[in-house]
């Protein structure tokens, strides 16, 4: 009898890791990767989703991975060895295009007109057509990029007597600001500027030649010379050394680094009354973490000059937070079912760290509610209207064209903004020597590519 | 004499079937490595396109690497940084172990010896995250300069001037302690005839350290001086951590460009040429230490 129960009771327990087996067989995980913390919106997200698609048997579970050289290597070595990513938020068009070329992303276009999804239509032609390459979408941009906006701490403008810049302001009155908002000396003293070189480089690096669009890197769009020297991007230079070296309204690029400056210890600290680097708009919401008492405005960054007014609000790049599905994604229709919840609505709970979607039947009020929720007396209402109001269409980026030796020239670039910032060179030299520098390696890149 | 020979042979295979797990490791961790590195140094490969994708392009990568001014920043910063690090930490570490030798109890040396290693089995990326505190504008290296007299103290690490020799400093403090070591015991195995004769002749300790420690201990440092050589020239993680070769280039380093050139710029077959560079530069010393080697075992 113990026998014929011993047996049963086997059976049953087989039976039983069968059933669950099958049954984990059936549920599709789908493993997603973004650099973003997942209190920022992603854990409400995979829930949302999970509860979305429990009967349809797709599961989603979110991994974190840190946004720098080091993490994208990181994920770049996980691509091609396969088996870890499933659906990727990439940033950064030159990412993009190095994955396509390593064929580690899935060609999304057919998959898109089989499910009656038109990009052009649903995200805009200026956020799509240029991220193709050959024509073809491997990734979509989901959010609205935000990297051109000033954070502004209204009550020390208020004090300084200066007018929220909202509808934008020139280089000059942008230095005056900064002059009159500096106080104090020493470890105590506040700055007017904080150019956040040191945690977000790409900022500062990009505000300088963005307002040259497609131009701000080569002087064709055949990409076969280099664009530094140009007398706009030059300007821009110029006015960080201003600041930094001449007016002493910014931290200069020593202090920064040296100490290790984010918008964390300097903005929210209290320690300037501007910064740049509004990508990290959830963190001044975030009072718990960083307890400030002063309002934030949101306004654009300065241009030359009245007669770049119209650029205000159009610096490129105008799109990022680009979703893909790996080529070693055993579930593509699932990866691609989650990929088109994401953009079509399912990323909305982003919103409330600043992510705001480009889709364009996304429900504005639900997008304004989770920006707005918890950003009373935190920000100030008009300028975050304003910068939920913004034409997201009205932007340039091409992609689509050979950019020579990018990787590098992009390094040039860095090195040599940076003699121009640590005062080694003049501003104007300092690209001069960037611009030769970089038509040498693109010559070079060039030579290879004919061999 | 049969027998002996098959006994002869079994030891053989018996030696070397204990040899063979390391042989095979060494050949496929190093040798294969090497092999491809060599080859991969005459093609044009980048490495995101996968295996086998790329273009013979014999030396042009060798020849390319003399124009290009990263490379010979990083050639010259790398040199200048062994000929920085290396005498300075050897004197200091010699000069530490007289000191623990002469005039502390063993216990106490040892506490010593052990506290001074302690930086040598410490994580690097921690190591080098606490330095680079040390050296922020108010952090306790500045306001020593400071307290000092120094009154401008720069930014050490962000210092076009500074930033190699603050790698370098903290490159000297975290090897010192096996130099310590490796000193103590070869002065511990100095014969005490040698000192007790120069004493009886009336020598002072200066000139016995200058005409017996030192000249002792010539093995010893001959052998600190090539492999600490060769460990300078690998350096990468302080630099990564503490500068990421900035400001502009002023603290590139040959192993960190080669990283540079690999996974930033994806040219894999011009960072092995750089690498292949590394690999001469690094065999001229290793013969100079073989050769050393064997002239004193004939010795």
């Amino acid at each position: 009898m113990k026998r014929i129960f011993a047996l049963v009771l086997a059976c049953a327990m087989m039976l039983g890791c069968g059933a669950v087996s099958a049954l984990a067989d059936d549920v599709v995980t789908l493993r997603v990767w973004a650099g973003i913390q997942p209190e920022y919106g992603y854990d409400t997200l995979i829930e949302n989703f999970n509860e979305a698609f429990k009967d349809k048997g797709i599961q989603a579970e979110y991994t974190r991975y840190v946004n720098n050289a080091d993490g994208n290597l990181q994920v770049n070595t996980f691509l091609m060895s396969g088996g870890e990513i499933d659906v990727l938020i990439g940033y950064g068009t030159d990412r993009l295009k190095t994955r396509v070329e390593g064929g580690y992303l899935v060609d999304l276009t057919d998959m898109m007109a089989a499910a009656g999804f038109d990009p052009i239509d649903e995200l805009g032609e200026a956020n799509t057509v240029p991220y193709t390459i050959d024509g073809k979408y491997y990734g979509l941009n989901t959010k609205y990029e935000n990297s051109s906006y000033l954070f502004v701490n209204v009550d020390m403008f208020q004090a300084a007597g200066i007018e929220i810049p909202y509808g934008g302001w020139t280089y000059g009155e942008f230095r005056e600001a900064a002059k009159k908002t500096t106080q104090g000396e020493g470890a105590d003293k506040v700055y007017g500027m904080y150019w956040n070189y040191n945690s977000g480089p790409n900022y500062s690096r990009g505000f300088c030649r963005n307002i040259l669009d497609e131009y701000a890197m080569y002087k064709n769009l055949e990409c076969t010379e280099a664009n530094f020297n140009d007398p706009l991007t030059v300007k821009g230079i110029q006015l960080m050394v201003d600041t930094m070296r001449n007016d002493l309204s910014a931290p200069s690029v020593e202090d920064e680094k040296a100490d290790s400056m984010s918008i964390q210890t300097m903005f929210l600290g209290g320690k300037c009354a501007m910064a740049l680097g509004i990508s990290q708009l959830r963190l001044v919401k975030d009072l718990a973490t960083y307890p400030h008492d002063f309002t934030t405005a949101i306004v654009p960054m300065p241009v030359p000059d009245e007669t770049f007014e119209d650029k205000a609000w159009s610096f490129l790049p105008g799109a990022g937070d680009i979703i893909s599905i790996a080529s070693s994604c055993e579930h593509k229709e699932a990866a691609f079912e989650f990929l088109l919840w994401y953009v079509q609505g399912g990323m909305n709970p982003l919103a409330r760290g600043g992510r705001i979607p480009l889709w364009k039947g996304t429900d504005a009020n639900e997008v304004a509610a989770a920006l707005m929720d918890g950003a009373e007396g935190v920000f100030e209402l008009t300028s975050l209207q304003n910068y939920i109001n913004i034409d997201k269409t009205n932007t340039t980026m091409l992609l689509d064209h050979p950019e020579w030796a990018l990787a590098e020239i992009t390094a040039i670039y860095n090195e040599e903004f940076e003699n121009a910032l640590f005062g080694i060179k003049t501003a104007e030299d300092a690209m001069n020597d960037a611009t030769t520098r970089a038509n040498e390696a693109i010559s070079l890149a060039i030579r290879n590519a004919a061999n | 004499m049969s027998r002996k020979i098959t006994n002869q042979r079994r030891e053989d295979i018996l030696g070397y079937s204990f040899l063979l797990p390391s042989l095979i490791g060494m050949l496929i961790f190093s040798m294969l490595p090497l092999l491809a590195t060599m080859y991969i140094s005459l093609t044009d490969w980048n490495y995101l396109k996968g295996l086998g994708n790329w273009n013979f392009i014999a030396f042009r990568n060798f020849k390319d690497l003399w124009n290009d001014t990263w490379f010979t920043a990083s050639l010259k910063n790398t040199f200048f940084y062994t000929i920085g690090t290396v005498p300075v930490a050897l004197v200091i570490s010699l000069g530490i172990s007289i000191l623990i030798e002469s005039f502390c109890r063993s216990s106490f040396a040892n506490g010593i010896r052990i506290a001074l290693y302690m930086p040598q089995i410490c994580n690097i990326v921690a190591t080098a995250t606490v330095w680079k505190m040390m050296f922020s504008s108010y952090g306790p290296f500045t306001n020593l300069l400071r307290s000092l007299g120094w009154t401008n103290v720069p930014r050490m690490l962000t210092s076009y001037d500074w930033a190699l020799p603050a790698v370098m400093l903290v490159a000297i403090w975290q090897a010192l302690g096996y130099r310590v070591f490796i000193y103590s015991a070869a002065l511990q195995g100095l014969p005490s005839d040698l000192y007790e004769a120069a004493s009886i002749d009336g020598a002072n300790g200066w000139q016995r350290l200058i005409h017996i420690t030192v000249p002792q201990l010539r093995p010893t440092t001959f052998f600190l001086t090539i492999t600490s050589i060769i460990g300078s020239f690998k350096v990468f993680g302080l630099v990564n951590i503490m500068t990421e070769g900035g400001p502009g280039a002023s603290t590139y380093t040959l192993v960190y460009y080669i990283y540079k050139a690999a996974f930033s710029f994806n040219k894999m077959g011009y960072a092995s040429a750089i690498a292949m560079v590394l690999f001469v530069i690094m065999l001229v010393f290793t013969v100079i230490r073989w050769t050393s080697n064997k002239r004193t075992e004939e010795e």
